[in-house]
């Protein structure tokens, strides 16, 4: 069961993310879907289908199809808050597993910086139409987490503060390796802590920045990738799970670790024959949404015991150089977060990084690429993803 | 015999200084989320401390604040009080007498035998001029009573009111200040007119002296003209009358009589006569005779709310939290959605009561309520239970960037965890582990929204004094 190596990636593209106000959501599509044309080596009118990811910036597959005047394929729009990337991804490679399609297209992009907030956080420009009796931004939600993690594991929040200002740091290092990141200056740790306070213990450098930005993939069977492409990348396993709330309705919920990202990657890489992830994925790109989120998720990807992260982290476990490196792109703290896009911007790390494409922050011997996203909040119950990605056997 | 078989009182937390607007001593306030109708749901909850709720057959509920001018709160209070729907439900609005005689009439419904036990409450905050005397007079806060024929612990002997037609203080649709005439006469041809007419009457009537009068609880409209009334009837207002609390709470309108009975009632005797009067076009005054002392696990009395307080910085704070100032740079709410008739009705169970869902197989208490249960996946196999009253443990929380607002995950004594937000409290006040109760406030979704929703909210605990 699953699709180890059924399917490949033949071409990627990914706008730069940041402010772009002279970019329109049209822009960050066709800029980012003839990115990942040109590399495949196609043409729009060679796609049987396409799969569409975007949470507010555009409805019904047609705001794909508009910008890139698709040649009457169907297109499915895939919504799941900040993993839409990565369901949309995943549903395409079903489609070319199946048979259904040969060659499909995966795009995902968000223009959220012209609903007028610059705060960390996301802004939705489509009302909700049910009626909501709590509001709450995401840096309360994930603060909430952080709290509890650092009451469960008695962890003296100043130190937790300062693991925390470690993480920043690091992706901060790392945007700077990355042109196409909308943050590119490296930080200190002082900077950090002395940082205005978002959401205690979050400080403006523990939030990702608020971006637009684009990306794409094209995703074929390997059949065809191996005709058309002396060099390409094959999907290894993915896991995907959903919560339903428990962490607000039931009482005895913990609120130390998200069960989603833990189910995520057991399926991940059972379908992938990953037995000791630590060991054998060479490069991690994970939704640090915020500080804390990246510290749990360590834990709860298995690159260390639940608990240990801090530890983990003073080791320099997940540097550029460290064990498993993680979120060598930026991460969505530097390479940003327009949230549609980050799935598969996470996986244009992963892919450029299996290619041998990454430029100054290139890892040595890379087989092995994981991209993870959580979309929603440990409150409000969120979306565990996970794409595994690999060279070619 | 019919009277009260139990009472409660709120008075907001938040004060301001008098300091702020050149006077001595404070006022209370209503804090942001809170209006008329939040502090009658929260008197109420005082008054139905060790009461069965489900006996209550009518709510009636006086204001000069209400929040709308065509939409009745009786039913809302009611609704947000968990009591039943087939009760009778009433509004008195545009006097600050309106609650003794809604005591008058609900004492008269129960003694004919309509309806078995009535709770009446009252609500107001008093919106002055910025820099006026009412401003300064002012106040805000609720009291409620519970009216019965049975297990009656404060006897209504009599009562009687006189009508005045008089322009004193008045407030139209349009208005968002009160309106007065000068002092002198409001308060001669007014308020020590009709309270004295009717409190000497009844007092004519009955053949009772002042001295047979353990307390008179009068509606007090400022510092002075209450003594000078008493004086005149042949009291001694140092010992005989209800402190009106001008400089810490102020003049709280319609609640006035019912707050100051509340306090009186907290350290009152078997044996004490009581005359309970209010003001406002008219007076109605109310004999009592207190039978035993209520004593109710949880209430907290008047004083001890009194000494727990927060004071506002400044004066901008007030005039923000009173929407008298506009503020065109208020915030987008990260959550843009906005108050629905269709849900609000649908949900009032969950919105309004508070309910959560029992499951019936597990044992699981859930809210919001649920269709299938979370720990155990049984299908709709709950029974409703009601949270509002619960006290619980905050397992986490946090102070929302964008508006500040607290927000948290609370853990209910005897099961059940609610995520909501927080008011009265910061992240320098509650923790993990601090001991919250729930207390309804508004929220505003929009601010373009014409209906006003209301949530429930976890407060600290105020201590009792």
């Amino acid at each position: 069961m699953g699709l180890k190596n059924e399917v490949a990636v033949i071409g990627m593209g990914c706008t730069k993310f940041g402010e772009l106000w002279d970019k329109d959501v049209k822009d960050l599509v066709v800029d980012a879907c003839y990115e990942a044309f040109d590399d495949a080596g196609i043409q729009s009118t060679d796609l049987d289908a396409a799969w569409w990811s975007t949470m507010y910036s555009g409805e019904m597959g047609r705001s794909l199809a508009y910008p890139l005047k698709l040649n009457y394929i169907p297109v499915t729009r895939v919504e799941n808050r900040c993993s839409g990337g990565q369901d949309a991804f995943i549903n395409a490679c079903f489609s070319v597993a199946a048979g259904a399609y040969e060659t499909v297209l995966v795009c995902g992009a968000e223009k959220l910086k012209d609903s007028g907030i610059s705060a960390a956080g996301i802004d939705p420009t489509t009302p909700y139409t049910h009626r909501g009796d709590i509001m709450f931004v995401p840096p309360g939600a994930f603060a909430q987490i952080a709290q509890r993690y650092f009451h469960h594991y008695k962890v003296d929040p100043k130190e937790g503060k300062e693991a925390l200002a470690k993480i920043a740091v690091k992706n901060h290092y790392h945007g700077s390796l990355t042109p196409k990141a909308q943050f590119q200056k490296p930080i200190t740790i002082e900077q950090v802590l002395k940082a205005p306070m978002i959401a205690p213990p979050l400080g403006l450098f523990d939030c990702c920045g608020v971006s637009d930005g684009g990306a794409a993939a094209i995703v074929t069977t390997v059949e065809k990738a191996r005709k058309m492409k002396k060099d390409f990348v094959v999907l290894k396993g993915f896991g995907f799970s959903i919560g339903h709330y428990q962490a607000s309705i039931e009482d005895d919920w913990p609120f130390i670790y998200f069960e989603e990202n833990v189910r995520a990657a057991q399926m991940a890489y059972k379908m992938a024959g990953v037995t000791n992830p630590r060991k054998e994925i060479d490069v991690a790109i994970v939704h640090d949404c915020f500080t804390i989120t990246e510290l749990i998720i360590y834990e709860d990807l298995g690159f260390c015991e639940h608990g240990k992260a801090i530890e983990e982290v003073h080791k320099g476990t997940f540097e550029l150089k460290g064990e498993v490196p993680v979120n060598t792109d930026g991460g969505l703290k530097c390479f940003g977060h327009p949230v549609g896009a980050s799935g598969i911007r996470m996986l244009y790390e992963v892919y450029n990084q299996l290619m041998g494409r990454a430029g100054k922050r290139q890892l040595d011997n890379v087989k092995l690429g994981l991209a993870h996203g959580v979309g929603g909040t440990p409150i409000d119950s969120s979306t565990g993803a996970v794409v595994i990605l690999g060279k070619p056997d | 015999m019919v009277g009260l078989i139990s009472y409660g009182a709120y008075i907001p937390r938040w004060r301001m200084d008098l300091g702020l607007v050149g006077a001595r001593g404070e006022r209370s306030i209503t804090g942001p989320d809170e209006d008329s109708v939040t502090m009658a749901v929260s008197a109420v909850l005082q008054c139905l401390k060790g009461v069965d709720r489900s006996k209550v057959d009518g709510l009636f509920f006086a204001s000069t604040s209400s929040p709308y001018t065509e939409k009745q709160m009786s039913s809302l209070i009611a609704k947000a009080a968990d009591l039943r729907e087939d009760i009778m439900t009433a509004d008195f609005g545009s006097s600050t007498k309106g609650a003794t005689t809604a005591l008058r009439l609900a004492s008269d419904a129960v003694k004919a035998g309509s309806a078995k036990q009535i709770i009446v409450v009252a609500s107001d905050c008093r919106m002055g001029e910025p820099g006026s005397e009412h401003e300064r007079n002012g106040g805000a806060g609720a009291g409620a009573v519970l009216i019965g024929a049975d297990d009656v612990a404060v006897s209504i002997e009599s009562s009687l009111s006189v009508a005045n037609e008089i322009f004193d203080i008045w407030q139209r649709k349009k208005d968002t200040y009160l309106n007065s005439w000068e002092s002198r006469f409001d308060l001669t041809f007014g308020y020590t007119k009709s309270m004295g007419e009717a409190i000497g009457a009844l007092m004519k009537r009955e053949g009772i002296a002042a001295k047979d009068v353990n307390k008179g609880v009068f509606y007090c409209p400022d510092a002075r003209t209450t003594i000078g009334m008493a004086q005149g009837l042949g009291f001694d207002p140092m010992k005989q009358i209800q402190d009106g609390y001008m400089g810490t709470i102020g003049n709280t309108g319609a609640a006035s009589p019912l707050l100051l009975l509340a306090a009186t009632l907290d350290e009152a005797k078997a044996g004490d006569n009581i005359l309970l009067a209010g003001y406002g076009n008219g007076s109605d005054v109310i004999r009592m005779k207190v039978n035993k002392p209520i004593e109710a696990k949880g209430r907290v009395s008047v004083k001890g709310q009194i000494q727990s307080k927060l004071n506002i910085p400044d004066y901008f704070t007030y005039l923000k939290w009173n929407r008298l100032v506009d503020l065109k740079d208020a915030k987008m709410p990260y959550v843009l959605t906005y108050a629905s008739a269709p849900p609000t009705y649908r949900e009032r169970e969950r919105l309004y009561a508070f309910h959560g869902t029992k499951c019936k197989k597990c044992g699981a208490i859930e809210f919001p309520p649920q269709r299938v249960c979370a720990k155990c996946r049984a299908k709709d196999e709950f029974e409703s239970v009601t949270l509002s009253d619960k006290q619980g443990k905050v397992f986490t929380c946090m102070q929302d960037p964008l508006t500040s607002q607290m927000e948290g995950l609370i853990n209910l004594d005897g099961g059940g965890r609610v995520y909501c937000n927080m008011s009265d409290c910061t992240m320098k006040t509650v923790q993990i582990d601090t001991i919250v109760e729930m207390s309804f406030r508004k929220i505003v979704l929009v601010p373009w929204d014409t209906m006003i929703s209301y949530t429930w909210k976890a407060v600290p605990l105020r201590a009792n004094g």
